[in-house]
């Protein structure tokens, strides 16, 4: 990391907790950890193609903490086209990667150029996990995390028409499902136990 | 497209709670229900925000990895944004 351009964010980071009661980071990063692969959905090989990537680059839990011991309240990951990891930092939520909620770039095509395929890997193999992501509610009392709720969110990966696709959509159950039980397994590692609900994932810090 | 009842529930979830955050830099294509964004790159429209979280606020910070690629004019909608009800 620039240590310039970190002291300038986690001063930012400070001055917004002066004049907020809650702050968020957000990181908009394509780094990886490791290089072996992206996880592409349930019962699909693994392929060479970075995107998604689930492994965390190993500056970013050292600039998520450091924005939390300077006053940030949630960190968020953006960037990669997966979901990463959970974490519980001194009692703040580090997301690591987001996902994609919205995703109509198929759809729509780079700069204007419609290209179907831009998720479709080698052979034809299919994506679905970019399609998968959560919006996550974390519950604060008295300045305190209580709770995060997460909710699976799927973009209509299985849409025939394109039209239709990368539009989010509450995860139907058998989804939401295999959406839970990875993000528990990318987020055990890191200390953090989710709770699975229904179809709704929850962490008590 | 609000009209499509999976979706409305997403925009309810996201306006449950007193704040939310998110990266906008996605782009919805439909224009007969929801203000989305039209062409361009990796940005969504202005108006895209406020039709998910009515009175929102957006702040914006530093440019990005991707938004260096794009004109200036884009980089207000798809860098750190706080929406605030």
């Amino acid at each position: 990391m620039n240590q310039n351009d970190l002291e300038d964010v986690l001063a930012s980071v400070r001055e917004g907790k002066i004049k907020s009661d809650l702050i968020t980071e957000a990181i908009h990063a394509h780094h990886f950890l490791d290089a072996k692969g992206g996880y592409r959905g349930e019962g699909i090989p693994e392929a060479e193609h970075l995107d998604t990537n689930p492994s965390i680059a190993d500056y970013l839990p050292v600039f998520a903490k450091a924005t939390i011991d300077n006053g940030a309240d949630v960190f968020q990951g953006t960037g990669v086209d997966a979901l990463r990891g959970i974490e519980i930092y001194n009692g703040r939520p580090i997301f690591y990667g987001l996902g994609e909620i919205i995703r109509q770039m198929d759809t729509f095509g780079l700069a204007g150029r419609a290209d179907p395929q831009r998720s479709i890997g080698p052979e034809g193999a299919e994506f679905p996990v970019k399609f998968q992501s959560i919006v996550a509610i974390n519950e604060f009392s008295g300045g305190e995390l209580t709770e995060v709720r997460i909710y699976p969110i799927e973009a209509g990966y299985y849409e025939e028409k394109l039209a239709r696709r990368g539009i989010p959509r509450i995860a139907p159950p058998d989804v939401a499902q295999q959406i839970l039980t990875r993000l528990q397994a990318l987020s055990d590692p890191l200390g953090t136990t989710i709770e699975i609900q229904g179809d709704i994932g929850i962490i008590r810090p | 497209m609000l009209s499509d009842s999976g979706f409305r529930e997403v925009v309810e979830l996201i306006q449950s709670p007193d704040a939310a955050t998110g990266n906008l830099e996605g782009k919805f294509i439909d224009g007969r229900t929801f203000a989305g964004s039209r062409g361009g790159s990796f940005a969504m429209n202005f108006p895209t925000a406020p039709s998910i979280m009515p009175g929102a606020l957006i702040r914006t910070r530093k440019w990005n990895f991707c938004a260096s690629n794009f004109a200036q004019r884009l980089l207000a909608s798809r860098n750190l944004i706080i929406i605030m009800r």
